[in-house]
This record gives C-alpha cells, sequence and structure tokens, in this order.
C-alpha cells in the first residue's frame, strides 16, 4: 500500500467517523431520504468516486487490493449510499466501453451527476423484439439494488444470441419503476423497461461482453465482499464494547469466559474472512490464473462468516439490539442482503467446484 | 377411551367454518409470535365462544377438559391451518399462576376476564438494568396505607401498546438479598402516572414497549403471594413460558412452508426441491426437528405422570428456538433478493394490491429478523444452557 492510498484510507475514515453518524442516517431514512445528497456530494468531493476509474479518464486507477480498506469502511459505517455499485462496479463496465462511452458516463460517474447501478447476476437479459426499422427493448429488472435512486442501469441484453451489456438513463420514457424501501435503508426498485431500442445504448457485445459479464460480477464479489468484512469489524466492536460496559450479576458481561470465546471467534472469523478477500482481490488486480476461484470462495467464506458474526452480535447484545433505534442490527440486516448479492453463496460454491473440476480434467 | 382421530376431525370442521379467510390471512402473514393485534382477538373471541380459548386450563376455570394428545391435537391444527396467534401473556403464563398463588377474589375477578379477552395482559419483568440478571430489578413498590405506591420502569413488555393490564415484578425490600425482596402486583395500565412508549424493532414494526411508573398507586389487593415471595412465583411464571409451548408444532408449519419454498424457487434447469445441497442442509435440520418431537413427547409423558418439567423445559427452548432460527436461514436461503423489500404494508391483513415479491417470500425477512429475539427472550439461551449446567448437569 503506497502513502497515496494510506492517505486515502485516512481521509475516507475521518469522514466517515466524523459526519456519517448512525443516528443521523436512521433519521435521514424515517423522512424518506432514499441517499443523502450532502454526503454524495462529498464522496466526490473527496475523490472517492474516482478511485478506481483509470487514469486515462481522469481517475485514480487504484486496484481493488489498494482500496479493499476504504471498502470495508463502508460496511463499517453501513453507508447506504451507491458508491460502490456506481463507481467501482458500473464504472469499471464502462471503462471497459469504447472512448466514446467513456466520455459520455465516467465524467459524471466521477462527479455524482451519474448513480449507476447494476441488474442482479440472474437477471434474464432484456431482448429486442420487432423489426429491424422499429425494435422495441423490452424486459423487467426485479430486485435491482439502488435501482430506486439510481439515475442509470447496467442491464445484460441479448440478441441474436449473443450478449451485451446496455447502460440505460432510467428518466427515459418507456422505463418505469416500482421503488420500495428496502431492509437495507437503501431503496431498491423493480424496473420495467419497453422503449425503441437505440443502439448508442449498448456498451459491449460478443466475447466482450461474456468477458465484461464475468470481470462485472466477480469484482460485485469482491466489492461485496470486502464490505462484509468491514460489517464484521463493526459488529465485533460493538460487541466488545457493549459487553464492557453491560453489567448483569454484579459483573461486566465481558468478564464472561463463555462470551469471551465467542468474541474471539468472531475475531478469527473475520480476520480470517479479510485474509481471504485481499488475496482474491489481489489476484483480480494483477489477473492472476486463480482470480476467480479466489473471488467466489471470498464472497462465499464473508457470507457464511459474517452471518454467524452479526447473529452472534445480536444476540450477546440481548434485547437492545432487536431494536431499530439501536446499531448492531442494521449489519445484521445489511449483511443479510448482501448474502444474495450479487448471486447466492450455493451458487458461487457451486461455481468453485466447477473450477476446480475444470483444472483438474486433463 | 378418546377416540383422538374423531377428535381431531371435530377440530377441523370447527375451524372450517370459524376460521375466516381473513383471520387465516392473519395467521399466514404472522412474522413473530404475535399475530396483528385486531385479528388476534377476533379469533380469541371465536375460540372462547366456543368454549376452547383456553386449553391447558382445568374445568373449574373455564377450560375444556382436554387431556395432554388433545391439546397437542388442537394446538397442531390450528397452527397449521393458519390460525391467528392469541396473545399469551394471559391465559398462557398469568392464567395459571394465578390458579395457584391467587386468592379467590383474583381468581375471580381475572380468570374470565382474561378468557374473554376483556383484559389484555403484558409481562413487566424486564428492565433497562435487568435482562439476563432478572433479580437485579429496581422498580420499587412502597407501602402507603392499603396501596402500593409504585415507581420504576419496565422494559420489552411486549403488546403494552394493546394491553389494559400488566402483572409486574416490583422490589419491595431493599435490605435483603436480591430474590428475596422481589413481589409479584397486578397493575391496571390506565392508572395515573402510567406512560407507555412504544419500540420500534428491527423489522420497522411496533411489537415491545417501554412502560413507565411514576408515583402510581396500586391496592394492596393486587399482590399475589406474599409480600417479598415474587420471585417464587415469577419462576413458576416462567417454566409455563418456556414449557408450555409446543416447539415441534412451529417446526413443523416452518418445515411445511419451506417444502412448498423449494419448489417454488429456481434453480438452474429445476428448482431447489431437487437440489441435493439444498435438501441435504434441509434433511439434517429435519432430524433435528424429529429429536425434538419425541424429546418435548419424553417430557410430556413424564408431566402427565405427575412429574415437573423442571430444567428439561429450559432444553426445549434452547433446541426449539435455535432450530427455528435454523429453519429461517433456510427460508432465506431460497427466497434471496426477494428478502429485501421493507414495506409493512405488505404484511396487512388488509393489504390488497401489488405483493413486489413471490407469495411464498413476504414474511421470510422478517421472520428472520424476529426470530432472533427467541433465543433473547423468556431467559436468554445462555441463561438456559447455565440452568442445565446447574440444575441437570449439578456444575
Amino acid at each position: 500500500m503506497t502513502d497515496e492510498h494510506k492517505m486515502l484510507q485516512n481521509s475516507a475514515e475521518r469522514y466517515l467517523r466524523e459526519n456519517y453518524d448512525f443516528a443521523a442516517r436512521q433519521h435521514s431514512i424515517d423522512r424518506g431520504n432514499a441517499i443523502d445528497a450532502e454526503h454524495w456530494r462529498a464522496f466526490s468531493d473527496m475523490g472517492w468516486t474516482a478511485m478506481t476509474i483509470p487514469e486515462a479518464a481522469d481517475g485514480f486507477g487504484f486496484g481493488l487490493a489498494d482500496i479493499a480498506p476504504v471498502i470495508e469502511l463502508f460496511g463499517y459505517y453501513l453507508v447506504r449510499e451507491p458508491l460502490l455499485e456506481s463507481a467501482l462496479l458500473a464504472g469499471e463496465l464502462i471503462a471497459a466501453a469504447s472512448e466514446a462511452h467513456q466520455t459520455r458516463y465516467l465524467p459524471g460517474i466521477i462527479d455524482g451527476s451519474v448513480i449507476a447501478t447494476v441488474a442482479q447476476q440472474d437477471a434474464t437479459p432484456l431482448t429486442r423484439q420487432g423489426k429491424a426499422s422499429g425494435q422495441r427493448l423490452q424486459g423487467d429488472l426485479q430486485f435491482v439494488p439502488s435501482g430506486g435512486i439510481a439515475s442509470h442501469v447496467l442491464a445484460p441484453l441479448r440478441h441474436d444470441n449473443q450478449p451485451h451489456w446496455v447502460m440505460l438513463d432510467l428518466s427515459l420514457e418507456g422505463i418505469s419503476r416500482e421503488r420500495y424501501q428496502s431492509h437495507d435503508g437503501r431503496q431498491g426498485a423493480h424496473i420495467t423497461i419497453d422503449l425503441p431500442f437505440d443502439d448508442r445504448c449498448v456498451l459491449v457485445s460478443g466475447i466482450q461482453a461474456e468477458v465484461a459479464t464475468q470481470a462485472l460480477y466477480q469484482r460485485a464479489m469482491l466489492i461485496g465482499a470486502a464490505e462484509g468484512v468491514g460489517i464484521m469489524q463493526g459488529a465485533l466492536d460493538l460487541t466488545v464494547e457493549y459487553t464492557r460496559q453491560r453489567e448483569q450479576f454484579g459483573q461486566a458481561l465481558a468478564s464472561f469466559q463463555a462470551l469471551q470465546h465467542r468474541m474471539a471467534d468472531m475475531l478469527i472469523q473475520t480476520e480470517l474472512a479479510r485474509s481471504l478477500v485481499l488475496a482474491a482481490c489481489h489476484a483480480w488486480d494483477n489477473q492472476a490464473d486463480n482470480a476467480s476461484t479466489l473471488a467466489l470462495a471470498a464472497k462465499a467464506k464473508v457470507d457464511a462468516a459474517a452471518r454467524t458474526v452479526t447473529q452472534e452480535a445480536i444476540q450477546m447484545h440481548g434485547g437492545i439490539a432487536t431494536t431499530n433505534e439501536y446499531k448492531v442490527g442494521h449489519y445484521f440486516k445489511r449483511m443479510a442482503l448482501l448474502e444474495s448479492w450479487p448471486q447466492h453463496r450455493d451458487a458461487l460454491i457451486a461455481q468453485l467446484i466447477q473450477n476446480r473440476q475444470a483444472s483438474i480434467t486433463p | 377411551m378418546i377416540d383422538y382421530e374423531q377428535f381431531r376431525q371435530t377440530v377441523k370442521d370447527f375451524l372450517k367454518t370459524a376460521l375466516t379467510p381473513e383471520l387465516q390471512r392473519a395467521g399466514e402473514l404472522t412474522t413473530s409470535v404475535f399475530s396483528e393485534f385486531n385479528a388476534a382477538l377476533a379469533w380469541q373471541k371465536k375460540l372462547h365462544t366456543k368454549g376452547w380459548i383456553a386449553p391447558d386450563w382445568p374445568t373449574e376455570f373455564g377450560g375444556p377438559g382436554w387431556d395432554i394428545q388433545q391439546r397437542y391435537i388442537f394446538q397442531e391444527e390450528c397452527k397449521l391451518a393458519n390460525a391467528p396467534s392469541v396473545v399469551m401473556m394471559g391465559i398462557q403464563m398469568l392464567g395459571p399462576m394465578l390458579m395457584h398463588y391467587g386468592t379467590e377474589e383474583q381468581k375471580q375477578h381475572y380468570l374470565p376476564r382474561m378468557l374473554s379477552g376483556e383484559h389484555i395482559w403484558c409481562q413487566g419483568y424486564s428492565e433497562p438494568g435487568a435482562g439476563s440478571d432478572l433479580a437485579s430489578l429496581k422498580t420499587s413498590a412502597v407501602r402507603d396505607g392499603d396501596d402500593y405506591v409504585v415507581n420504576g420502569t419496565k422494559i420489552w413488555t411486549s403488546m403494552a401498546h394493546h394491553a389494559n393490564q400488566i402483572f409486574c415484578l416490583v422490589r419491595t425490600d431493599k435490605s435483603v438479598k436480591p430474590q428475596a425482596g422481589i413481589s409479584f402486583l397486578l397493575i391496571e395500565l390506565n392508572t395515573p402516572g402510567i406512560s407507555i412508549t412504544p419500540i420500534v424493532g428491527l423489522d420497522g414494526q411496533v411489537e415491545q414497549c417501554q412502560v413507565f411508573f411514576d408515583a402510581v398507586r396500586v391496592p394492596c389487593k393486587n399482590l399475589v403471594g406474599a409480600e417479598n415471595d415474587g420471585w417464587s412465583v415469577a419462576k413458576f411464571l416462567l417454566e409455563f413460558e418456556r414449557g408450555g409451548h409446543n416447539f415441534t408444532i412451529d417446526i413443523k408449519k416452518q418445515l411445511r412452508k419451506i417444502f412448498r419454498q423449494a419448489e417454488l424457487t429456481p434453480w438452474g434447469k429445476t428448482t431447489r426441491s431437487v437440489d441435493p445441497v439444498f435438501q441435504h442442509r434441509l434433511a439434517e435440520a429435519e432430524i433435528d426437528a424429529m429429536a425434538l418431537e419425541q424429546a418435548e413427547l419424553r417430557i410430556k409423558g413424564a408431566v402427565e405422570a405427575g412429574g415437573n418439567p423442571g430444567a428439561l423445559s429450559s432444553l426445549v427452548k434452547v433446541v426449539g428456538t435455535e432450530l427455528g432460527q435454523r429453519l429461517n436461514e433456510l427460508s432465506m436461503d431460497l427466497v434471496g433478493p426477494a428478502a429485501s423489500p421493507q414495506c409493512p404494508e405488505l404484511l396487512s391483513p388488509e393489504y390488497g394490491g401489488d405483493l413486489l415479491v413471490p407469495e411464498h417470500a413476504v414474511t421470510t425477512m422478517a421472520e428472520y429478523i424476529n426470530n432472533r429475539a427467541a433465543t433473547i427472550y423468556g431467559g436468554t439461551a445462555e441463561i438456559q444452557r447455565t440452568i442445565i449446567a446447574k440444575k441437570v448437569l449439578g456444575l
């Protein structure tokens, strides 16, 4: 990690610690704000939206391993603005498209005027229907994360037996959204698309799209996994802090060995997961042969470990953790949803097994 | 000899007519131990009219006179038919205790009103500073003429926002060891000086409250048991909270729902109902469910023979609640991103609009969230294990 990365991490840590207050976050949700505009502006002012955008497109070009600690902070502070989806995920796919597309979208991603999100990995691809002259782009995207606040969505399209990726402006006529509040304080949506097809929306096609799909969702796994590590750390820290000050039977809960061992297990799981996620990010950045396997393993590991860790955090807090006002349960809820993004752990493990079998078949 | 199959049919026939689609819907949409309040009350009134509201009570107090197996059949049929849950703090918890410790006057006043739903009870045990360490409770009751004057606060009082009565553990003697200075009081919630603050749960809904007592005057005749003997009264009641419940029935219902969810969840070219990986995990949980059922039956056998479930009720509580949570996780594994929407209106029995998610997935996330409390309320899983270690193993 260079000084540059360390500086970014420190400033992100400072900003979130000083400004991303949990009570204020809840208050903003209660008022119906899908995101906090002030934070969103600050994120781009501080350059976070440009972290992984290539230098040629005015970004910093950092690798995922460089910024994994920053992604963890998003989990740790329960950041609900979709910066990771927009800048780190969608931004990467746009950066793989033509220069025209990059020029069209990346400045908006960096300055925050474009909020992009991505369809679920098992989304049914959009289709092109009708005669060549007046074709329509059609389809339904279910449970699009942060789809309620996004300005654009990246969606798969299947046409002529070829995969494509399209970037759609959600304000276009012919696109409708059914928005919903989601359990992690965000605003999701079902998006219905039925509009005249315009080929300028196609970012990548054919082989390039196939590669992009793989890369996009592996990256989603890595980003989600790093966020999950931050969630585990946050849940553990709160538990340690709470059990130190909460007294029952005339002593601090933290003085009971039965609970100490369980908190030690939480730390073990958090560090194991963190180790694997960091290694997977390095492998990704270096395009190592095992990058795909490590990405699958890292996300699957985080999903299982963070489920246990966040459940344990609630259990050791007791009643207080079951209230909406208290923070620790929100780690649990965010993780519960992150578990099926971009796909469920069982699907990741199935893919991992396939990778292994393919590698040992002569 | 009782013909149990005929009895089951009688229950089924009753449910067929009494359990309206609206009540059934409320049962289906139940995401915790409590159903939507109005539906629960409406169902209580129907059962009361039929004489079936308190299956566990002796006939002299209004019970139907069923044996253990009939009660089990009744509970099972109600649960599987999606009947709403009746608010249990009165009939299931306070009632049996009053029959044992209450004065004649208390029994005559409270028991019939409990059955009819005129009195809705909540439980004032925990305090902000007294959770697992219940005996450290501080809410005080000081005698003043024919009244006690109560000051302090109770927390995690489920349904206090719908209740009109509360039973409370209060401190009546500060000079003795904690368990020895506690008394058990019955208090009307509309007494001056009581205020109730709802607590929003993690699922965004209100089920719990905090109740505040500021110089609340309670007639001394509302004391249950002897003054300063509240701890034994409370323990008696807690064993009913833990032991009076048939976890197996809840588990069976959850399993049945998961089978259906698995059939409706696509997996590659098939569904999760034929995915060996998922089915293996599910079967492991089923095996534990079978073991739990047999353990519950053994305990029931012992109780029928005149024994006390004692520490075994702790065993069943640990296994029943933790297995329930495992099943919630299996459901979560099935519904995937359909767990995301947090839309309380979807869980209202009156809602008739678009569901946003597949019908079978509507309650899954809220159940997953709410059921985390199952290993906390009624004595945490940690407290139950301590009871087992001390009482059974003698450690």
